[in-house]
C-alpha cells in the first residue's frame, strides 16, 4: 500500500521536491527513538529582558523605571549553572525549576542581523533561514532540513499545532491541526470510508491544480494514521494550563506521547507586541507578566506530561522571537521594537546555563538604543540540528551562513 | 476640534431605511434576489442624500476611451462563470446568466456604483444583532465576544445576500489591508462603527480619503497605539503606527525610509488620540510636539514647511497615500486579489493599475476596472485557492440557501463563528496588522482541508441555522426521476458545472444504483451526504 509518490510544493521562490510514502505502517520498531525537535515562534517582539532580566545591570533599572524587574523579585539562577547577572522573571516559575534542573539552555542576546524592526521583514527573513535575502531561498529553514534529511517519509514526520504551516516549514508537506479530532472527517451516513474515497477520486490533478491535489493526497495519508488517536484524549484535562500556546503544546504532546515519530513540530504563541501597560513586574495582573505566566505554565506542564509517559529525554523545545524591545520605556507604559532578545531552549541534549557573549546595556555598548545581538539564531539553531537532530550537511538549512561546529556557542550537551 | 465618534450616525449604507422600520420578510430566496438586485440596478435610484457625497474634481471611474484599454476586445473572453466566482462571495447560477446577459463591463459598472443598487431587504435580516450598530459607549460594558460574533454575522450574511457583492469583496480587501483585531482590548468596541464609517463608506472610493479615515478612527488609533502617543513634556511617542503606517498601510518597507523617519512620523502624528468622554478621535494639541520634524526635514520626500499640528499630519498622510511606491504597492497588492499571485510587481498590468490609480487621484474602482477588464484576469480561471470565509458564502450561495428568521439568533451566530473558527479565519481574527495572508499556500495544509470538508458537510445537511438548505427537495429536480437526472441536476444547479466522472461512480457504488435507477422511497435520506460530496468537489475550493 505504500507506493512512494514525488509531491511538488509550491513556494513564493520556487518549489522543492519533497519525497512522500502514503500508507506507512506505524509498527516500525525504530519510530519509539524518535527526537522531537519543537520550534516555538514567541510573534510580536518578545522582551527578552524580562523574561531573563539582566538585574545586575544598572542601565536597566534605570531605562525601565517602571517595568523592570528588580533584583528582589527575579527567581535567581542559583543551583546549575549560577549566574548574578540575570534572573528569572517572577512568573517564570516553571522555567526556574526547570532551569534548576538542569534542562534549560539560554542565549539572551539572540537575534536576526535585521535591524529593521519590522515584525514582518524580520520574521520572514528568520523563517526564510536567510534575513540578508530572504527572496533568494525556496521555502523555509525546517521545510528545507525535513527536505534534505526524509530518514522517514512518515505523514506525520512535521507537524504544526495551528490552522496552517509557518513560512519556516515552507516547502515540506507538514501536517497542521491546532487539536487531533480536526483531523477526522466528518460522516453522518455513508461509511466514513466513503467520503475519504470520493474526496480522494476528486481531487486529480487536472480539476483540483496541483497544489490542492497534493495536499488532498497528504491530508487523506495523515488521516488515516491520525484515526487511531481520535479515541484518546484530543482536549486537555481541567489541571492543564487555560492558554492557547499550552491547548498548542497539548496536541504536540499527545502525538509524542503516541510515539507518533513527529521528528519536528511547531508551535505559535502571538501577543508579545507590547508598546504599552506592560506593567509591573510583579503584577500578576500586569500584560507581559501574564505572557510570561502563560509561556512559562505551558511550557511547564507539557515537559510535565513528556516526563510522566517517560518521553520527556525525547524533547528538545527552541523558542525565538523576531526581536526583543527597546532598552527604555516608552511614555505609554511599554517599549518599542528593539533588536536581540533571548533564545530559549528546553528539554533534552543541552548544555545548561546561559550562552554567548552578554553585550552589557552601557551606552556605547546598545544598538541604535537595542540590546545588541552577539550570537546569530542560526547559530544556535544549527548547532541544535546538527549535534542534537543528527543534520550533517546545514548548508542548504541556513545558506551563505558559517555553520561550522567552530562558530558553536555550546548549547548542546 | 472633536468630532462625534461616539454618536451613532445614520447607516451611510442604508440611508432612510432604519432597519427597525423595515418589513421583515421571513423568507427570502438567495438566487432570485442576486438577479432582482441587477434589474434594480439598471432603473438607478438617485444617490441618498445622507451618502457620503462623491468627491469633487476627476470622476472616480474614468470613462472608457472609445477603442482603447477597457475595450471589449480584451475581456470578451472573459467567462461569466469565472467572473461570478472572483468577484462575488459565490457564483450561483443565477448570477453567472445575469453577467452574461449583461456583459462583464456594465455588470462591473453596476457593481463599482454600489450606492445605488437596492439592498433594503439586508435591514430586516441584519436586525437580530443589534452591536455592529452601537457605539464604542453604548457597548462599554458589553461582552467582547458577543461583539466580534455579531460583526462576523452581520459580514457573513452581507455576503451571502447582498445584492452588493463587489462592494463586501472590497470590504473584505481592506480590513485585511488596514486591518484591526477585533479582540484587542480597546479596539474591539469600535470595530462595529470602524467597518460601517470608514472601510464600507470608502471601500470604492479613494485611498486618499481612505487613509486619514482609516488612520483617525478610534479602532486603529488603539489598535496601534497611536491614542496613547504624545510628546508633551518631553514624553517620547509610540512608534507602533508611525512605522505600520508606511510599512503596512502605504509605501512598505523598501521605499527608502530610515528608523529616524518611524521616528520622526511618531513625533508629526503625536496629538491624534481619542477623547476620554466621547470615545471619538480629537486632536490635543497639548500632546503634540514636532520633534525633530523641522520645517525641511524630509520625509520620503516630503517636508511640512510652514504647516504645522494636525495639518502637517494631515498633509503627510496625503503625501504617503499618492507616493508612487504607495501605488506601486497597493496596485500590486489588489492585482493579487482580484487576479491572483502569479501577477508580478513589475508587471504591465500592475503598470497599468499605477497609470490608472495615478490618473484618476486614488480612486480604488479605476484600478479595479483596470484590472478586471483585462486579458489578465480573463486568464486566471482558478489561480485562487479560495479562504475560508468566502468558501463558507460560497457553499451557501451554491446551495441557493434560504433565509429564514432563525427561532435563535444566537445559534446562528455561533455555528458560523463555530466554523469559521475551525478554519482558522474568523472575521478580523487576525492579530497581527498585516491582515490575513492573501496567498494560497497560506490556505493549503492537513488541518485546514479537513476543516474545508467538514463545513461541506454542515452545511448540506442544514445544520446551520438561519441558512436552512434541504437537500431532500433536490432529488424533485431530477428530471426522470432517476438517480443519473438527480445528480446531472446538481452539477447544473450547484457546481455549475459535471460531477467529475470518479465521484459520480462513487456516488452510485455506494447506494447501490445505477444512472438508471429510480427513486426507491428509502432513498430521501441519501440526499444531504451526496450533496456534502458535491461541495467537497475542487470546483468550489478555488475561484
Amino acid at each position: 500500500m505504500s507506493s512512494r509518490r514525488t509531491f511538488m510544493i509550491g513556494t513564493a521562490a520556487g518549489a522543492a521536491v519533497v519525497p512522500f510514502v502514503a500508507g506507512q505502517s506505524l509498527a516500525g520498531a525504530a519510530l519509539g527513538d524518535t527526537q522531537t525537535l519543537v520550534v516555538m515562534f514567541l510573534r510580536g517582539g518578545c522582551d527578552g529582558l524580562s523574561l531573563l532580566s539582566p538585574v545586575a545591570e544598572s542601565a536597566y533599572h534605570d531605562a525601565r523605571p517602571n517595568t523592570a524587574v528588580a533584583d528582589s523579585s527575579a527567581l535567581p539562577l542559583g543551583s546549575v549553572a549560577p549566574s548574578s547577572t540575570f534572573g528569572w522573571h517572577p512568573a517564570a516559575t516553571q522555567l526556574s525549576r526547570l532551569y534548576d534542573a538542569g534542562r534549560v539552555a539560554v542565549v539572551p542576546s539572540a537575534g536576526s542581523p535585521d535591524h529593521s524592526r519590522s515584525h514582518f521583514d524580520c520574521q520572514d527573513g528568520m523563517e526564510a533561514g536567510r534575513p540578508e535575502d530572504r527572496y533568494s531561498v525556496s521555502g523555509g529553514w525546517l521545510g528545507r532540513y525535513l527536505a534534505a534529511t526524509a530518514s522517514s517519509d512518515h505523514p506525520l514526520r512535521a507537524f504544526s499545532s495551528s490552522t496552517g504551516l509557518p513560512p519556516s516549514m515552507g516547502g515540506y508537506g507538514a501536517i497542521s491541526a491546532q487539536w487531533l479530532d480536526q483531523l477526522g472527517l466528518i460522516s453522518w451516513g455513508p461509511d466514513p470510508d466513503f467520503a475519504m474515497g470520493a474526496i480522494r477520486a476528486g481531487y486529480d490533478v487536472g480539476r483540483a491544480g496541483a497544489d490542492l491535489s497534493t495536499w488532498a493526497g497528504i491530508t487523506l495519508d495523515a488521516l488515516d494514521e491520525v484515526a487511531p488517536l481520535l479515541a484518546g484524549e484530543v482536549r486537555p484535562p481541567d489541571t492543564w494550563p487555560n492558554s492557547h500556546v499550552a491547548d498548542r503544546l497539548f496536541t504536540v504532546a499527545r502525538l509524542v506521547e503516541s510515539d507518533m515519530p513527529v521528528q519536528v513540530a511547531t508551535v505559535d504563541m502571538g501577543g508579545w507586541d507590547h508598546h504599552d501597560d506592560m506593567g509591573a513586574a510583579t503584577d500578576p495582573g500586569g500584560r507581559t507578566h501574564g505572557h510570561v505566566a502563560q509561556l512559562d505554565s505551558a511550557i511547564g506542564a507539557f515537559f510535565d506530561r513528556l516526563d510522566a509517559a517517560g518521553r520527556g529525554d525525547r524533547v528538545t523545545l527552541v523558542a525565538m522571537t523576531e526581536f526583543g524591545r527597546r532598552l527604555a520605556e516608552n511614555d505609554s507604559g511599554g517599549t518599542d521594537h528593539g533588536f536581540g532578545s533571548t533564545m530559549l531552549m528546553v528539554g533534552s541534549g543541552l548544555n545548561p546555563g546561559v550562552h554567548g557573549e552578554w553585550p552589557g546595556l552601557g551606552p556605547t555598548e546598545l544598538a541604535g538604543g537595542d540590546l545588541a545581538v552577539t550570537v546569530d539564531y542560526r547559530t544556535v539553531l544549527a548547532e541544535v540540528l546538527g549535534r542534537n537532530m543528527g543534520a550533517s550537511d546545514l548548508s542548504s538549512v541556513f545558506p551563505g551562513f558559517d555553520t561550522s561546529p567552530g562558530s558553536f556557542v555550546g548549547v548542546t550537551s | 476640534m472633536e468630532r462625534s465618534g461616539g454618536v451613532v450616525a445614520a447607516d451611510p449604507e442604508d440611508p432612510g431605511h432604519s432597519a427597525r422600520e423595515s418589513s421583515r420578510r421571513s423568507l427570502l430566496r438567495l438566487a432570485p434576489v442576486a438577479a432582482i438586485g441587477v434589474a434594480a440596478a439598471a432603473c438607478a435610484d438617485p444617490p441618498p442624500a445622507t451618502a457620503p457625497a462623491p468627491p469633487q474634481g476627476q470622476p472616480l471611474v474614468p470613462a472608457p476611451a472609445p477603442g482603447g484599454s477597457g475595450g471589449p476586445s480584451q475581456w470578451a473572453g472573459t467567462s461569466a462563470s469565472h467572473t461570478a466566482r472572483r468577484l462575488t462571495w459565490g457564483m450561483t447560477p443565477q448570477l453567472t446568466d445575469e453577467i452574461r446577459s449583461l456583459g462583464l463591463e456594465a455588470w462591473l459598472d453596476q457593481q463599482i456604483a454600489w450606492r445605488s443598487i437596492d439592498d433594503s431587504q439586508m435591514a430586516a435580516i441584519l436586525a437580530p444583532w443589534p452591536r455592529p450598530d452601537m457605539s464604542a459607549v453604548a457597548l462599554a460594558d458589553d461582552s467582547p465576544w458577543r461583539i466580534a460574533q455579531e460583526l462576523a454575522t452581520h459580514e457573513t450574511l452581507r455576503r451571502c445576500f447582498s445584492r452588493r457583492q463587489l462592494h463586501e469583496l472590497m470590504v473584505d480587501f481592506w480590513s485585511d489591508h488596514f486591518n484591526v483585531h477585533v479582540h484587542h482590548g480597546r479596539a474591539q468596541l469600535h470595530m462595529g462603527t470602524y467597518m460601517r464609517d470608514v472601510i464600507r463608506a470608502h471601500a470604492l472610493g479613494r485611498f486618499s480619503e481612505l487613509l486619514p479615515a482609516v488612520g483617525r478612527h478610534p479602532a486603529m488609533l488603539h489598535y496601534l497605539d497611536q491614542a496613547e502617543s504624545r510628546a508633551d513634556r518631553g514624553r517620547v511617542p509610540n512608534e507602533n503606527y508611525a512605522r505600520e503606517l508606511m510599512e503596512l498601510h502605504t509605501v512598505g518597507s523598501l521605499a527608502g525610509y530610515s528608523q529616524d523617519d518611524v521616528v520622526a512620523v511618531s513625533y508629526l502624528l503625536t496629538g491624534w488620540t481619542v477623547a476620554s468622554r466621547t470615545g471619538g478621535f480629537t486632536y490635543r494639541a497639548d500632546r503634540h510636539d514636532p520633534g525633530p520634524v523641522t520645517p525641511t526635514r524630509q520625509v520620503l520626500g516630503w517636508s511640512r514647511g510652514s504647516l504645522s499640528g494636525d495639518a502637517a499630519a494631515l498633509a503627510f498622510m496625503d503625501h504617503l497615500a499618492r507616493h508612487p511606491s504607495t501605488a506601486r504597492r497597493v496596485s500590486h497588492k489588489l492585482a493579487r486579489r482580484l487576479v491572483g499571485e502569479h501577477i508580478a510587481a513589475d508587471s504591465p498590468l500592475v503598470d497599468r493599475a499605477v497609470a490608472a490609480w495615478n490618473s484618476s487621484g486614488t480612486s480604488i474602482a479605476a484600478v479595479l476596472r483596470t484590472l478586471v477588464l483585462s486579458e489578465e484576469f480573463a486568464d486566471s480561471a482558478g489561480a485562487k485557492v479560495r479562504r475560508p470565509q468566502s468558501l463558507l458564502t460560497q457553499y451557501a450561495r451554491a446551495l441557493g440557501v434560504q433565509w429564514s428568521e432563525p427561532a435563535n439568533p444566537d445559534q446562528l451566530m455561533w455555528n458560523v463563528w463555530g466554523q469559521l473558527e475551525q478554519m482558522g479565519n474568523t472575521n478580523h481574527g487576525w492579530a497581527a496588522p498585516n491582515g490575513y495572508p492573501d496567498a494560497n499556500a497560506a490556505w493549503l495544509s492537513v488541518g485546514a482541508l479537513v476543516s474545508r470538508w467538514n463545513s461541506a458537510v454542515y452545511l448540506a445537511h442544514g445544520t446551520v441555522q438561519g441558512l436552512d438548505f434541504d437537500a431532500r427537495a433536490t432529488m424533485e429536480w431530477s428530471a426522470d426521476g432517476t438517480w443519473g437526472g438527480w445528480l446531472d441536476a446538481l452539477g447544473e444547479r450547484i457546481a455549475a458545472e459535471p460531477w467529475p466522472e470518479a465521484v459520480r461512480a462513487a456516488v452510485f457504488a455506494e447506494w447501490g444504483v445505477t444512472e438508471g435507477t429510480e427513486f426507491r422511497s428509502w432513498d430521501h435520506w441519501a440526499a444531504p451526504n451526496v450533496v456534502a460530496v458535491l461541495l467537497q468537489t475542487p470546483v468550489f475550493q478555488r475561484s
